[in-house]
């Protein structure tokens, strides 16, 4: 594809590919190469089965910073590059920004800029509050910060969905000082009090020049209230927030969370149940998933279009409230998509599939694991020739679900999908081995040494942190992290590295964002379908 | 057949040395599962099958603090009785000071109960632990085993002698705190929970270390058994073997079998020549594992009755290879915590 950084920048970033995989596959730059495509590709923040949240988090800082280290220019490229997965895209930003960008072909801003602006709200107001609280604050920042919130058309939604984030990311772009400068001019101006011309020169130094041609009235008022000015304010979003303390349904227009938020403080005795009658129009793409079991409860009808979702979080919803035939059918569709891009087509697949009890995951993120072997197990049914599908562990159910449970015993698997004469096996699992510890990796050496040349790859759901990245099967058996079907290409990158890096080097700098890109676009499609989830935090 | 654990006609017959019974007669019911071995450590599954079970509650729920030095206060807010696992250790993010239990005990349904046999675990730290659910964890064997042949009477620093010993061992230092060897290793403490998984139908496992057992565990109930193997596997047998590891003792793999040398040729299948060599060796590890399970099951211990509520009894176990606690429902034994002695490995 046409990079929108320009040739220059395509020039820079293949030129780093070229020096960093110069250095050969076993290489310190290799491996740090591939440590950070593993946490990008797998990194959560969260507790895995395994290992805590703050090993996680220490894992996959060390890998951002060697990145960062071998080549920073590269790194930038790759965080901003299409391929990225969204918590990557926030470190990797929040790392560029924490420090002075180098003397580089490459426009770092432009990168960090293309990066900030492909993650979802809630994901970019988290990496604005990293940059409060580890107290970065430059030029780069405050420019980032006033332009993306000012200049945004939803200013107002966002206004009212996430009030008290939006505050403290402005107020550490303006200082306390500044802040509390523009809420008493813009209270006064609010109230009808005439300006002077300081005043009015400094709204339109701090606030108007980054509105980006929007209505400089519609972002003063929100920038007043976000800032505590008491109004009166005339925009419906602002206004109905103030109404809705006295009256829960003055609040109609505004999001379900900040409804819910008023309810509980103002209005205990109103049952949730209105809330989500008042708001179910305006329900996120995440939030009509996630109020499923919520809404049956109270008997609203909140409209799901299931398309719009993921595998992995179908498959999770699955869990949660059956595969039913709708689930079944939007499964099958995000099967086909995915499919699609992993250009197999011919190929003939065996699959191994770990459904021992460790895939459960963990208390954070419960059957994250399993969820991801079995959209993986879809999407290569769909576009590859699957001869083979064994699994070692788990309990099938009736709808196809598979529920982890026992050891993991890959070795009869292993046996048995190499005996339908495959082109490729892909394992996919967590990489703990116990029925013992080690005899996968003896017995692929031993087939091996009966002639068996079929490759054997490993993808895992589960980062390690005590291994430093992802645990593998064995030394013979490259892997690669895979937390989501989106990071399939940062998951097949980091296998190449291992077993034909030329390969590597053409998908590094499609990830990169300088060459056509494999997966469909409905694959990212699928993070920005669900822009208002959860944030999960960012690393620091 | 006889059964040792038939209630005496009086219940002032009861004493602490009551009688003597086989590992076996313990685990009673319960049947091998497939052995999973990683490194020096293997774990045997005990499948409960048809064999009885109780509910003993699950000691998460369990509030605990501790009144005083030496007395550890458990709160049992459920319908039925609960069994306080024998050896538990308490171990706390607080600014208080660890505690563990010689001995298992019984805590009625509602009640509250003061055990002041409990012992420090962390000499340099004060403080009381405050009232709530908190981390469960089970001592190491040294000290399980240390802990057991102390009077079960108060004195809240008697078993710090065989903390420091157990932490001098490991290079830990030879200060009376076992939170300094479980923060030394901690990773690799994570890293013995993650091997090990818990399959369908598991009730308890017999530990092997080095190719000779070291543990006994047979849990009331699946519940009971989900509860304690976490604290069981990280806290008491896998900080034995990151201990071995630490103090250089070397590996014994006398249970273990890699797989063979396998040929081809003549025209036969080479992947089913495979299958075959693999199914081989993995037989004769079980086989291995379980033979040396037999062993330990025909070991005869020392069984009393401490501690009666009900129909359900609690007491402690003596041998000169293993010891522990047990729990009768009824006649029935339906838990055993069996650790073995340093000298019988």
């Amino acid at each position: 594809m046409t990079t929108t950084l320009g040739t220059a920048v395509s020039a820079t970033t293949s030129t780093a590919v070229e020096r960093v995989l110069a250095a050969g596959p076993d290489s310190a730059a290799v491996r740090t190469v591939a440590a950070f495509l593993d946490v990008a590709a797998g990194a959560t923040g969260r507790a895995t089965f395994y290992n805590t949240r703050d090993e996680q988090l220490v894992l996959e800082r060390d890998a951002h910073t060697a990145m960062s280290e071998l080549d920073r220019a590269l790194y930038a490229a790759l965080v901003a590059g299409p391929s990225m997965t969204d918590r990557a895209r926030q470190s990797g930003a929040l790392r560029l920004l924490s420090s002075p960008a180098e003397d580089s072909a490459l426009d770092e801003n432009a990168a960090v800029r293309r990066a900030v602006s492909q993650l979802t709200v809630p994901r970019m107001l988290n990496l604005y509050g990293a940059l409060a609280a580890e107290r970065v604050n430059n030029a780069r920042v405050r420019k980032l910060i006033l332009r993306t919130l000012l200049g945004a058309p939803a200013l107002e939604r966002w206004s009212v969905t996430y009030r008290r984030k939006l505050a403290v990311a402005l107020r550490h772009a303006w200082g306390a000082r500044m802040s509390g400068v523009l809420r008493s001019v813009l209270a006064r101006e609010l109230s009808g009090e005439p300006l002077t011309d300081k005043e009015r020169g400094i709204l339109a130094r701090e606030v108007d020049r980054w509105t980006g041609g929007r209505d400089a009235a519609v972002v003063r008022e929100c920038v007043a209230f976000l800032l505590g000015a008491p109004g009166p304010y005339t925009r419906p979003g602002l206004r109905a927030y103030g109404e809705a303390r006295t009256d829960l349904d003055a609040g109609r227009a505004l999001p379900y969370e900040t409804l819910e938020g008023l309810r509980g403080r103002f209005h205990r005795e109103v049952p949730s149940a209105r809330v989500l009658e008042l708001t179910k129009a305006r329900l996120t793409t995440g939030q009509r998933l996630a109020v499923q079991a919520t809404a049956e409860r109270a008997a609203v009808e909140v409209e799901v279009d299931l398309t719009r979702y993921d595998a992995v979080r179908l498959y999770l919803y699955a869990f949660e409230r059956g595969l039913t035939a709708d689930v079944a059918d939007a499964l099958a569709a995000r099967a086909r998509q995915v499919g699609a891009g992993l250009a197999l087509g011919g190929r003939r697949i065996a699959l191994l599939l770990d459904g021992s009890g460790s895939m459960a995951g963990s208390e954070t993120q419960p059957l994250r694991p399993i969820a991801v072997t079995l959209a993986l197990r879809d999407a290569f049914r769909a576009g590859a020739d699957v001869v083979a599908e064994e699994w070692f562990g788990g309990r099938a159910d009736a709808s196809g679900l598979v529920h982890p449970g026992g050891a993991t015993a890959p070795t009869e698997a292993l046996i048995a999908a190499l005996s339908t004469g495959p082109d490729l096996v892909v394992v996919v699992g967590d990489g703990y081995e116990n029925t013992p510890a080690g005899r996968f990796a003896e017995t692929l050496d031993a087939a091996r040494g009966l002639g068996v040349r079929t490759p054997v790859v490993h993808l895992n759901p589960v980062l390690a942190a005590e291994t430093g990245g992802v645990r593998a099967l064995g030394e013979a058996v490259p892997v690669a992290a895979l937390q989501r079907l989106e990071s399939l290409e940062l998951a097949a990158c980091r296998l190449l590295l291992e077993v034909d890096p030329e390969a590597a080097a053409g998908l590094l700098l499609r990830i990169a964002g300088v060459a056509e890109r494999a997966l469909p676009e409905t694959a990212a499609d699928d993070v920005r379908t669900t822009t208002d989830e959860a944030p999960e935090e960012v690393s620091p | 057949m006889r059964n040792p654990f038939a209630r005496k006609a009086d219940p002032a017959e009861v004493t602490a040395a009551a009688g003597s019974a086989t590992v076996a007669e313990l685990l009673g019911g319960t049947a091998p599962g497939r052995v999973q071995s990683v490194g020096r450590m293997q774990v045997l599954p005990l499948l409960a099958g048809d064999a009885p079970t109780a509910d003993l509650g699950d000691p998460r729920e369990l509030a605990i603090s501790t009144d005083n030095y030496g007395t550890l206060r458990f709160g049992n807010g459920g319908p039925g009785v609960a069994l306080v696992p024998c050896h538990l250790a308490v171990i706390v993010p607080q600014a208080a000071q660890d505690h563990a239990m010689p001995r298992a005990t019984l805590v009625a349904p509602g009640t509250q109960l003061a055990y002041t046999a409990a012992m420090c675990v962390q000499q340099t730290q004060g403080g009381l632990i405050r009232s709530g659910r908190h981390r469960l964890a089970v001592l190491p064997p040294s000290l399980r085993e240390a802990a057991s042949d102390l009077p079960a009477a108060p004195g809240y620093n008697r078993l710090w002698p065989a903390v420091s010993a157990f932490n001098a061992s490991s290079g830990s230092g030879s200060v009376a705190d076992l939170i300094r060897f479980l923060a030394r290793f901690a990773t690799e403490l994570d890293q013995f929970v993650a091997e090990f998984e818990l399959v369908d139908d598991q009730i308890g496992a017999v530990v092997l270390l080095d190719g000779q057992v070291v543990g006994v565990e047979r849990a009331p109930s699946h519940a009971y058994w989900r509860a304690m193997w976490e604290p069981l596997i990280r806290f008491c047998y896998g900080a034995e073997a990151v201990r071995r590891e630490a103090a250089g003792v070397p590996a014994d793999a006398r249970t273990r079998v890699p797989l063979g040398p396998v040929s081809g040729g003549d025209g036969a299948d080479p992947l089913a020549l495979l299958a075959a060599a693999v199914r081989d060796a993995d037989t004769r590890e079980q086989s291995l594992a379980e033979a040396a399970a037999a062993e330990a099951g025909a070991r005869t211990l020392l069984v009393g009755v401490d501690q009666r509520h009900e129909d359900t009894a609690v007491g402690q176990v003596l041998g000169d290879t293993l010891v522990g606690a047990y729990a009768l429902a009824g006649d029935t034994p339906v838990y055993a915590s069996l650790t073995a002695r340093a000298a019988a490995v």
